[in-house]
């Protein structure tokens, strides 16, 4: 962005996006200004990035996916008619238009419709017969909600929707914040995924192999043991928050004096952090079924180790490489951060580790050139105190490692990705802010 | 909306408009790819997930998984075996502990030459794990320490576990494995635990 000059402050917002759009154009090549410059300054959208909702969703394809301002991601509806999508504008706003970018599975007839309360609805546009594709609806109206009514589908299927946007004048004012108040700028989305049970299972280190084990803790998918693959979980549930996280997570059991203990708080963070803000801009989403495993089991010192424990609540007691002794009413934690740089070809390698690379200088490593989103586990056990009694099902503290199975569906984690880890924003369970 | 989102946006259109420059067409965003997203999802999606991950010929995961703690139980087994003679003279198990040893020697080729077909290197992602079946450093340590009926003791119940897991385990990898000289190979120590088993119930019988 250097070769654009930065707009001075006395200017009002409108004209900086006309001057930075047309820096743009000129760098990009004449030809194509025609039609650019003006259109987008003559409008804003006004329905980008607002809260969404819909009648039904199906398959994962949520409703704020066909206001994310991205053609490659949609909403998509149940198999019945009839179905709506509605978007909140925030206030009260002039509308001058309405887009429509149909997936094959489109409406025949829908109404356009606007709201103060999402209740009462005035119908400024009714398409009867309609052909799908991308349709843009010259409308006058005014309202706080728009909502296109789908009553007939064209297909056997739902209706879906690459795009839903809604246009008019801004007022010369911004938008209103999200509904959650200001943006936070950390990349991230997470997931939180309870324990679900104990099995001396490994899918990813011994597949097909009952038993093979040493004990593990698992977390989110409910049906992970030794025979799964992405075949079985992606046809199983999960108790993650979001429960569309259909991930399987485990790791080595913690033992209290030989009892296994289990984390009452179990976070999965996705970031965008270790590698420079212009990769943090491109990733990628983790390809489905990608298996990672991070730590060091057969570590022998804390050297060899990257896992960390530390306490919550208790930030004085500096963390270690091994387990750490936590003051009464504070439990104890351990955070392992996942490999993020992936070689853009395997799911696995022979050795379960050499597919993926962390960063190196703040990017990743040409032979793992794709980087996705870096995920942190972070595990908070009810035990604190001396740990001498403590051990993992591999050993001492040091040895903690962490597998990750992806069976986020795909929509959902580039959702994520998208509208999360790109743009540097603190987004929530359902992948919004 | 914030002027950093502001500036995403026009990122976004910069990307839609050098993607018209390179493809030529009207309709540089078309399609679900938008996001350049699909593109590593599309070589490498979860059909292609089987395979054994960079193995040669017919060897599955679960067949390399196998070989590799085999070959990490069987290692560990023969400390236990070569120890033996030196912790006791009781002739049962020291005849016990030379049959498993000649055994699983001869296992170890077998493993090692089948893992060499499967161009796969040797590992043993677990050593010193308290893996099922195997003997530990801690139980060594406890086997050095014990002589005569208290090494026999301790004798049994590590070859016991040793020879159950690994029966288990040749039977898991008969069902889910693919590789058919590992089949093989399973099927010949499924066999040989069974007798090896029922050596040491004999052992352990009170009249003996």
């Amino acid at each position: 962005m250097h070769p654009v000059a930065p707009p001075t402050r006395s200017r009002p917002r409108r004209l900086r996006l006309v001057t930075v759009l047309t820096g743009l154009v000129a760098l990009v090549g004449t030809y194509l200004a025609v039609g650019v410059g003006p259109a987008a300054a003559a409008e804003v959208t006004l329905s980008q990035g607002r809260p969404a909702t819909a009648s039904s969703v199906e398959g994962g394809y949520a409703a704020s996916a066909a206001v994310d301002g991205n053609a490659g991601t949609r909403w998509s509806s149940a198999f019945s008619d009839p179905q709506w999508i509605q978007v909140d504008l925030g206030s009260a706003r002039p509308i001058s238009r309405v887009a429509l970018n149909w997936e094959a599975a489109f409406a025949s007839d829908f109404r356009i419709q606007t709201s103060n309360d999402a209740t009462n609805w005035t119908t400024i546009h009714t398409t009867v017969a309609g052909t799908g594709g991308s349709k843009s609806i010259a409308v006058s109206g005014n309202g706080r909600y728009v909502r296109l009514h789908a009553t007939k589908r064209a297909t056997a299927y739902g209706v879906s929707l690459w795009e839903f946007q809604v246009f008019g004048d801004d007022g010369g004012a911004p938008p209103p914040p999200p509904p959650n108040g200001p943006i936070v700028r950390v990349a991230e989305f997470l997931a939180d995924c309870p324990f679900t049970r104990r099995l001396p299972d490994d899918p990813i280190i011994f597949p097909g192999l009952a038993g093979a084990s040493h004990m593990h803790s698992f977390f989110g998918n409910l049906s992970t043991d030794a025979n799964s693959d992405y075949t079985s979980l992606a046809n199983a549930s999960s108790n993650c928050n979001p429960s569309i996280d259909l991930s399987s997570y485990w790791v080595p059991t913690l033992y209290n004096n030989n009892v296994p203990v289990e984390p009452t708080i179990v976070t999965f963070y996705y970031l965008g952090e270790g590698v420079r803000a212009d990769i943090v801009a491109q990733t990628q989403p983790m390809p489905l079924g990608l298996k990672i495993v991070a730590g060091n089991a057969r570590a022998t010192s804390g050297d060899e180790s990257i896992a960390r424990w530390s306490c919550l609540h208790a930030g004085q007691v500096p963390p270690g490489k091994d387990f750490v002794n936590c003051p009464a009413g504070t439990m104890m934690e351990s955070y392992l951060d996942f490999p993020q740089c992936w070689n853009g070809r395997d799911l696995d390698s022979p050795d379960h580790k050499s597919h993926m690379a962390y960063p190196v200088n703040q990017a990743c490593p040409s032979t793992h050139p794709v980087h996705v989103p870096k995920l942190r586990q972070v595990l908070r056990y009810p035990v604190n105190g001396n740990p001498a009694n403590f051990r993992l099902a591999s050993g001492p503290g040091y040895t903690m490692h962490g597998d990750f199975f992806n069976v986020w569906p795909a929509a959902e984690m580039e959702r994520r990705v998208l509208n999360c880890i790109r743009p540097v924003i603190k987004c929530g369970h359902d992948g919004t802010y | 909306m914030t002027s950093t989102v502001r500036g995403a946006l026009l990122l976004t259109l910069l990307a839609v408009l050098l993607g018209g420059c390179a493809g030529g067409g009207d309709k540089p965003a078309a399609g679900p790819g938008a996001g350049a997203a699909a593109s590593p999802s599309a070589t490498a999606g979860p059909a292609g997930a089987p395979g054994a991950a960079g193995a040669a010929g017919n060897f599955n995961p679960t067949d390399i998984a196998w070989t590799q703690l085999m070959i990490a139980l069987d290692e560990k087994t023969l400390l236990l075996t070569d120890l033996t003679p030196k912790q006791t003279s009781d002739t049962g198990i020291r005849g016990m502990a030379d049959q498993v040893g000649t055994n699983h020697r001869g296992e170890l080729t077998g493993l090692r030459d089948l893992l060499r077909q499967a161009s796969v290197a040797e590992s043993n992602e677990h050593e010193g794990h308290d893996m099922p079946g195997m003997v530990t450093a801690d139980d060594l340590r406890a086997l050095t320490a014990a002589s005569g009926p208290a090494f026999d003791q301790l004798f049994v119940s590590n070859m016991r576990d040793h020879l159950e897991q690994t029966l288990r385990l040749a039977q898991a990898v008969e069902k889910s494995g693919s590789e058919p000289n590992i089949r093989a190979l399973a099927t010949e120590i499924e066999r040989t635990r069974t007798a090896q088993l029922d050596q040491l119930t004999a052992l352990e019988s009170p009249g003996r």
